[in-house]
């Protein structure tokens, strides 16, 4: 009797489940695990001759670069958390509150999500370089009349309004699917019970849509860690080198600069720091909704 | 008495307010458009009108541009490349996905957990730790050209791979057809 549960399990496993576990371990697992490897070899690209233990680690984590470009993106990542998850909530508020037009905002919003980061970057360097800074010659601004991608801080900000602009119209979606699942009743028996509507915001619906914020803080930080084409088409990591994310910096580590093993054993520590920042944002967003 | 006041008041209010939102929604609206717009705007200058008047109407009506961008990028080239790519990674990605997610949806034993778990945390992997050992592994198959479309349907199937926990929950889901 257990023979053939067994026996059925294992074709279900065969018919289902097989192909694409195969497939998985051949296209993330295995190049993980041997990328994991080859970070402790004198591995330059092609072949590696032998074992070196952590010397790559160490070479990685003494170059001021590496700490340089892992502080901008910290940087990076928090206030790109911060501005997407603010403006994409108060755009799905705004779409939510029961206009004739929000089906039409709501489109318009979501626009920039379906055209490619490389093209979203070529354009905004264009608005940056060309249409901002005759406008501002034009009517005398100083503040705008240089190019903000020339200025370290000024592209950083730059990065943060493309980001912003990219990502808050696929962000509001996910507010808008937790504002639309709370319930009316509950809003409909707080309003009778006098509750304005700033109360009605922080106390009723915030806390009952607490998953959504857990899913788009998740998926915007994650997107800020590995953010490369933004910044690949809008800065290239100019004015020299200071604007560069750890992606780029990885990618031209082992691409421009040919230290493959180097290259390598960055990814790994920003796989690890990825990894943790994830683990403690979803723990804590999960207490978060727990204590409700 | 008072509730009555109080929902008059909140029908004045409410008028305004949506009057409010309204404007603020369409302001924003067109700042989110207008960088297409501007482009699409451009794109009929000449380069010397694009530069000395960036923001205008084109002076000089002109298909120049899109004529320039068809020879010069291969454009038609690079479409094929991309649907080819798009094609086979969207169609592999809904069979594959669906086929796992319907295995991890429907046997429940400690394989399918960790797998389960091992699936999610893979969306945190950077392509970046994968990238190098992929070119490390397939540059010795593979010809330069059919690596590059090799790699980009690789980083779309894994970028999309959490496909698999979304297609899960589908099978999940009680009210199912």
């Amino acid at each position: 009797m257990s023979q053939t549960r067994r026996e059925k399990a294992l074709s279900k496993f065969l018919a289902f489940g097989a192909t694409p576990l195969i497939i998985f371990t051949g296209v993330l697992v295995y190049p993980f695990m041997q990328g994991l490897f080859l970070t402790f070899t004198d591995w330059d690209g092609f072949d590696y001759t032998k074992v070196e233990g952590i010397q790559n680690y160490t070479k990685s984590l003494t170059d001021p670069n590496f700490w340089t470009t892992m502080a901008f993106t910290l940087k990076f990542v928090i206030v790109s958390v911060i501005f997407v998850n603010l403006v994409a909530f108060g755009l799905a508020l705004l779409v939510t509150s029961k206009l004739k037009s929000s089906n039409l905002f709501r489109t318009f919003f979501f626009i920039p999500n379906l055209i490619g980061g490389v093209v979203l970057g070529v354009i905004w360097q264009f608005i940056f370089n060309t249409a901002i800074t005759s406008v501002a010659r034009k009517f005398n601004v100083p503040f705008f009349q240089d190019s903000w991608l020339n200025d370290t801080n000024k592209a950083f900000w730059a990065l943060i309004i493309v980001t912003v602009w990219q990502a808050s119209g696929y962000m509001m979606i996910i507010y808008i699917t937790g504002l639309i699942s709370i319930e009316p009743e509950v809003v409909e028996a707080a309003t009778v019970d006098g509750a304005t509507p700033l109360k009605l915001l922080t106390a009723i619906k915030i806390p009952l849509m607490a998953q959504a914020f857990t899913i788009s803080l998740f998926l915007t930080m994650r997107n800020g860690f590995m953010a490369y084409d933004v910044n690949l088409a809008l800065t290239g990591g100019g004015p020299f080198r200071t604007t560069e994310l750890i992606s780029m910096h990885i990618f031209q580590e082992a691409f421009a600069f040919g230290h493959f093993g180097t290259g390598q054993a960055k990814a790994v520590i920003m796989f690890i720091m990825v990894a943790f920042a994830a683990l403690v944002q979803v723990a804590v967003s999960k207490r978060m909704e727990a204590n409700q | 008495m008072s509730a009555v006041k109080s929902l008059r008041k909140e029908k004045k209010h409410g008028s305004f307010g949506r009057k409010v939102t309204f404007w603020v929604g369409l302001f924003l609206s067109i700042t989110y458009v207008a960088p297409f717009f501007l482009v699409l705007l451009n794109s009929f200058k000449t380069k010397y009108d694009i530069l000395g008047n960036p923001l205008g109407w084109p002076q000089v009506f002109t298909l120049d541009n899109f004529q320039q961008a068809l020879e010069k990028m291969n454009f038609f080239r690079s479409l094929v490349s991309s649907v080819i790519v798009t094609f086979f990674s969207v169609s592999a990605l809904i069979i594959f996905s669906s086929m796992l997610g319907y295995y991890l949806a429907r046997t429940k034993n400690k394989f399918t957990k960790t797998t389960f778990l091992i699936l999610v945390a893979s969306m945190i992997v950077p392509f970046q730790a994968l990238m190098i050992p992929f070119i490390g592994i397939w540059s010795k198959f593979v010809s330069l050209n059919n690596q590059a479309a090799l790699i980009l349907f690789l980083s779309r199937f894994w970028r999309r791979s959490f496909n698999i926990p979304l297609s899960r929950i589908h099978f999940q889901n009680p009210n199912r057809n």
